[in-house]
């Protein structure tokens, strides 16, 4: 799959932006290419990049551009002052991961003049079982409402239908199904399929890339 | 409608306006906005009422006043705002009326953190607030839990026309699980008339009044005694509780909500070691569960009760013991989650006591 400097992942709450964010900047990094996770949650109080951010530095030599971390659990909706220098560094790579709905989106919206000449993917990920986006029209509503926040275009779809640990094949096929139909409603192309990855290996001939996804964000009894 | 994957604190809210609830009341706070995103999105398309007050000693008399002219009324909150309703939450016992109550609890004490703990057990099953009333309180442990406890509550707060308290930790609220909402039982959604209710004289002989002020001792004695009838009434009806693997365990852990399941993990591990190993789950912290440790003191070793607080269930753990074997403790508190291990090596201390 071929990426741009800078990736934005948009979506409703629970989509897995998180999870694909993580996992695409390992892609990038696999390909060679430095890269940093933007960490732009300010809604969600736990599982957020930052709290793997030891594990993704010494694991994969990726940093985590959130706040610092003796803020880390302020309940204070506070953004870093490093992300403009991500997004103005010409060299480095690095993916987005905005916080859920238009809310968490809104945060991400005071970048949009200083993006607006950047080479810029913007994906907006579907989970069509999550209940406000279980079909084409409310996941449309949902896009346009977070575009909006985000002062920003998607300019890919991306299927991550899932039911965290209770996946099946059966719950991509469904999403890609509904994903297809936004795409044909909204002329906006399906960029990947992801699945987590004993998932991901059991599908075939997608027609899309199917993105393997490894867990990062668990429950203390999911670690073990 | 199959299953759907949810937030803990979204599920709550769902579980409730299905259970008929059409009246929340709120005041934001970490980890459980989501409900009140939620009711805020949701309460419109079904024609209820979803209200931010200016505080949350605004909202739980609000809730008072809904849940006293008869409606299904929910309010939810974190740690420090729970705080602030105690008055309010003695008033509505008291004046015996019904609503449901969520603690999605945060650590403490004062505005502590915003990382999950269980150290508002106390105030939840021991009278937060002034004089003797009790709380019916229940603890889910997943995410499915919570969306039938959270329907029971409602029926349970109807039927002894008192507060049911729904208690669980941040993790609960933030985590997403699959949860199915055709699998609930029905019945409890249905809301039987409330004759007690103010909702005009209509043509009844008398005017309904909502109150909790009482100036003849005589007379207040008497509601006291009344109120705690319901009480026995409660406790014997509405014991709820799981136990795992307790016919042959050496050491039976005490645990509730999402630390349960750390406890199931550390049970787990120890099997594969052959140690046997069983959990008792109060899931009615009140009524505290007793039957469970009447069934299994005469063969187990000792109890290990693991919480995310100082130890405050341990205290009811005792009261059901009663003596006749050891209780011990395992906690972690300001945001710090037992770890399956760590409660493993707890384990180990005790059987090697004599």
């Amino acid at each position: 799959m071929d990426f741009k400097r800078l990736t934005v992942v948009l979506g409703h709450y629970g989509t897995g932006k998180t999870e694909i964010a993580i996992n695409y900047a390992r892609y990038i990094k696999t390909c060679g290419y430095d890269v940093d996770i933007v960490d732009l949650d300010i809604v969600n109080p736990y599982f957020r990049p930052r709290e793997v951010r030891k594990e993704l530095l010494d694991g994969w030599g990726i940093k985590v551009i959130g706040v610092d971390e003796k803020y880390m659990n302020a309940d204070m909706p506070a953004l870093s002052r490093d992300i403009y220098s991500v997004i103005q560094d010409g060299e480095k790579y690095a993916v987005f991961d905005v916080g859920g709905d238009d809310a968490g989106a809104i945060a991400f919206g005071q970048y949009h003049n200083i993006l607006a000449d950047k080479d810029v993917d913007v994906f907006f990920v579907i989970n069509v079982n999550r209940p406000f986006t279980k079909d084409a029209e409310s996941a449309i509503k949902y896009m346009t409402l977070v575009e909006n926040a985000a002062r920003i275009k998607v300019t890919h779809l991306v299927n991550n239908t899932h039911l965290s640990y209770e996946t099946m094949a059966d719950d991509v096929i469904k999403g890609l199904e509904v994903t297809e139909d936004v795409s044909r409603k909204t002329g906006i192309p399906i960029k990947m399929t992801a699945a987590k990855r004993d998932v991901a290996e059991k599908l075939k001939n997608m027609g899309y890339d199917v993105f393997p996804i490894d867990l990062y964000m668990k429950t203390p009894w999911n670690k073990i | 409608m199959a299953k759907v994957l949810m937030k803990g604190n979204e599920a709550l809210a769902e579980a409730a306006i299905q259970a008929g609830c059409r009246h929340y009341f709120g005041y934001p706070i970490t980890p459980q906005n989501e409900v009140t995103a939620y009711m805020a999105k949701r309460m419109p398309e079904v024609g209820g009422v979803f209200l931010q007050a200016e505080s949350e000693v605004s909202a739980i008399n609000m809730v008072y006043g809904a849940g006293g002219a008869g409606a299904r009324v929910l309010i939810t909150s974190s740690s420090p705002g729970i705080s602030l309703m105690q008055e309010g939450i003695s008033y509505i016992a008291g004046a015996e009326v019904p609503c449901v109550i969520a603690n999605i609890m945060r650590g403490g004490p004062g505005l502590g953190g915003i990382q999950p703990s269980q150290s508002d057990y106390f105030q939840a099953t021991k009278g937060g607030g002034h004089g003797d009333y009790k709380l019916i309180v229940l603890a889910p442990s997943t995410i499915q839990e919570m969306a039938e406890l959270v329907q029971q509550a409602f029926h349970i707060a109807d039927k002894y026309r008192n507060p049911v308290m729904i208690l669980g930790d941040g993790m609960l609220g933030q985590m997403m699980e699959p949860v199915d909402f055709d699998i609930l039982k029905k019945e409890e959604n249905k809301i039987e008339e409330k004759p007690w209710a103010t909702t005009g004289k209509g043509t009844r002989n008398k005017r309904n009044i909502i109150n909790s002020l009482e100036l003849d001792p005589q007379i207040l004695e008497k509601h006291n005694i009344e109120i705690f009838k319901k009480y026995q009434k409660a406790a014997k009806e509405e014991v709820r509780y799981e136990m795992t693997n307790c016919e042959e365990a050496e050491i039976i852990l005490v645990a509730y909500g999402t630390i349960a399941r750390v406890a199931k993990n550390a049970i787990e591990i120890a099997k594969r070691e052959n140690i046997k190993v069983g959990l008792i789950r109060p899931i009615s912290l009140w009524p505290f569960p007793e039957e469970p440790f009447k069934k299994t003191k005469d063969h187990v070793k000792a109890y290990l009760t693991i919480e995310m607080s100082m130890g405050q269930m341990i205290e009811d753990v005792k009261i059901a013991v009663n003596g006749q074997k050891e209780v011990y403790f395992y906690g972690r508190v300001g945001g710090m989650v037992p770890e399956p291990m760590a409660i493993l090596e707890e384990i180990k201390k005790i059987r090697g006591k004599k």
